[in-house]
């Protein structure tokens, strides 16, 4: 574990913003603490694709300037932070992880680009991810490393997303997520990782993957600084047809760090299956763990069936590769050769999926929702481990998308409803666990309080690997 | 595990537009039945009274 919690590197937002309003840190020192971090740990990890150094100074030097001038913008103002390689920046190269896109220079940025730049965050760079944010590396990309232990995998396909922030290479980070690719990686790096509801968060400027899966949301350090991040972020874009005009209510500290009253559900036939051979009896231990740790809190724990989960894997995987299949098939016709082998494979196989196997999983999505919506007519919240395992060897380079292993994730991608990974533990062999909190639909102020008060209570987030 | 035949997955293969070495063929094929399997749920629920309709909770396009 990394004993130099005194480095501006390991500060949370929260933190870092307290002491630049108070003009204790100056953004450009802030800024050169983490240049100075990525310059000695990316080249052992392999999270960023570009290094925005020169504009990060010019944005730290114009944050400081303002802000000595007595325009504070707010708790982003002067924070470095960097964005998965799908999300367009005007000037800087973004290529989706993918050989198709290598050189693509976008002219315009992505709204949540554009919104973090309006708070005064500083550009960092442009993190790696597994290629078109589905599986596999692109050819000519390095495939990041698991800051804990550089032999396993940093999840896919937000894996540079998550290990920025892991290693103190950026203070938050922005991810993507079609089945999982926000909240997995988080679970294997002890980052936080939230999902938020789909329409929260603009997608206009992101290269897509799944229009009716695909999220934006981001990765943190912290739950607090997510909650920072969904601030400058959220709210409705003309320009994305599925924005919503819901208003995000601000995420408040909460004075009191009890859960008394509060119904939590677990759909523990899907969620704590340990007859799986799939499912990690010790990952379910450390979520069972922290289900005890919510009840000593004062929540009331309940076990609830969900019967159309048992279908969720299977409508996951048709309406994932189906829609990326329809994304990407000029390109897999015209251009197959630009595609990395395991990317290549999984989307072909999406294209061969059937109208009616398409039908019918959004059928079974429509009735997962009505099940979840009637759960919360009784439930406030949804618990269960964020991932089966803990990050596995990268003798599988990312994970697949065509695996028999049961997605946790998958089922908030079908529904929409927000989702975050909070550290929950580690396993015997040092990897980190994270458990996963879901809750109803724009209730992401409800979310980030759990996620909090769950936080405090368990302190997984204090241990920082050692690099 | 799903078997599938050889000159039926080729049909398929060809009606999608795929232009395939016989390695890619091969994978592709090994790839394809797993995924049936990992999707064979799909052929088994009962959606009779469920309809293909994506309404998420408030309706988003309603709300413009």
């Amino acid at each position: 574990m990394d004993d130099n919690s005194d480095r501006l590197y390991n500060l949370s937002i929260l933190e870092a913003s307290q002491l630049i309003r108070n003009r204790d840190l100056s953004p450009v020192e802030l800024t050169e603490a983490f240049i100075d971090r990525i310059k000695d740990q990316n080249p052992f990890l392999n999270a960023y694709i570009t290094v925005t150094e020169d504009l990060a100074f010019i944005q730290a030097r114009a944050a400081e300037q303002e802000i000595l001038s007595g325009l504070y913008k707010g708790s982003l103002h002067g924070i470095p932070i960097a964005l998965k390689d799908l999300f367009d920046t005007a000037g800087v190269k973004t290529t989706s992880g993918s050989k198709l896109f290598e050189d693509r220079i976008p002219e315009r940025d992505s709204t949540v680009a554009a919104r973090l730049s309006a708070s005064g965050a500083v550009l960092l760079g442009k993190l790696a991810m597994s290629e078109n944010a589905i599986a596999g590396t692109g050819i000519g990309f390095k495939d990041p490393k698991n800051p804990w232990d550089k032999a396993k995998t940093a999840g896919g396909s937000s894996n540079g997303s998550a290990v920025a922030v892991a290693a103190g290479m950026a203070m938050a980070t922005m991810g993507s997520c079609t089945r999982g690719s926000i909240r997995a990686p988080a679970s294997f790096c002890n980052v936080v990782g939230l999902k938020p509801t789909y329409g929260r968060v603009s997608r206009h400027g992101v290269l897509p993957l799944s229009w009716t899966l695909d999220h934006v949301g981001p990765m943190t350090y912290r739950v607090a600084d997510a909650a920072i991040i969904m601030e400058a972020i959220s709210g409705y874009d003309s320009n994305d047809c599925t924005s919503s005009k819901n208003k995000l209510k601000s995420f408040e500290m909460p004075s009191q760090h009890r859960l008394d009253g509060v119904k939590i559900a677990v759909p523990k036939h899907y969620f704590f299956n340990k007859s799986l051979p799939e499912v990690d009896s010790e990952v379910i231990k450390i979520a069972e763990d922290a289900l005890a740790k919510l009840e000593q809190l004062g929540a009331i724990i309940e076990d609830i069936n969900i019967p159309a989960l048992e279908y969720a894997d299977a409508a996951a995987l048709v309406i994932l590769l189906g829609e990326g299949y329809a994304v990407h098939q000029h390109n897999i016709l015209e251009k197959p050769k630009l595609y990395g082998e395991l990317n290549l494979l999984e989307l072909r196989v999406g294209g061969l999926f059937s109208n009616t196997e398409y039908i019918n999983a959004q059928r079974v999505r429509t009735r997962l929702i009505e099940q979840y919506l009637k759960a919360l007519k009784s439930y406030d919240f949804f618990v269960s481990p964020t991932f089966a395992i803990a990050a596995p060897s990268k003798v599988v380079p990312t994970p697949s998308a065509i695996s028999d292993m049961p997605s946790f994730t998958g089922p908030y991608n079908l529904t929409g409803l927000p989702a975050i990974s909070v550290p929950a533990g580690f396993t015997e062999g040092g990897l980190p666990v994270g458990i996963q909190f879901a809750a109803g639909y724009f209730k992401e102020d409800k979310l980030l309080e759990l996620a909090h008060i769950y936080e405090q209570e368990a302190c997984f987030y204090k241990l920082r690997p050692n690099l | 595990m799903h078997s599938i035949n050889q000159s039926g997955f080729k049909t398929i293969c060809i009606k999608a537009g795929y232009d395939l070495t016989e390695s890619e063929f091969i994978n592709l094929k090994s790839a394809f039945e797993d995924a049936c399997h990992i999707i064979q749920p799909l052929n088994e629920i009962d959606l009779t009274d469920t309809e293909m309709i994506l309404k998420f909770y408030p309706e988003i396009r309603t709300e413009k």
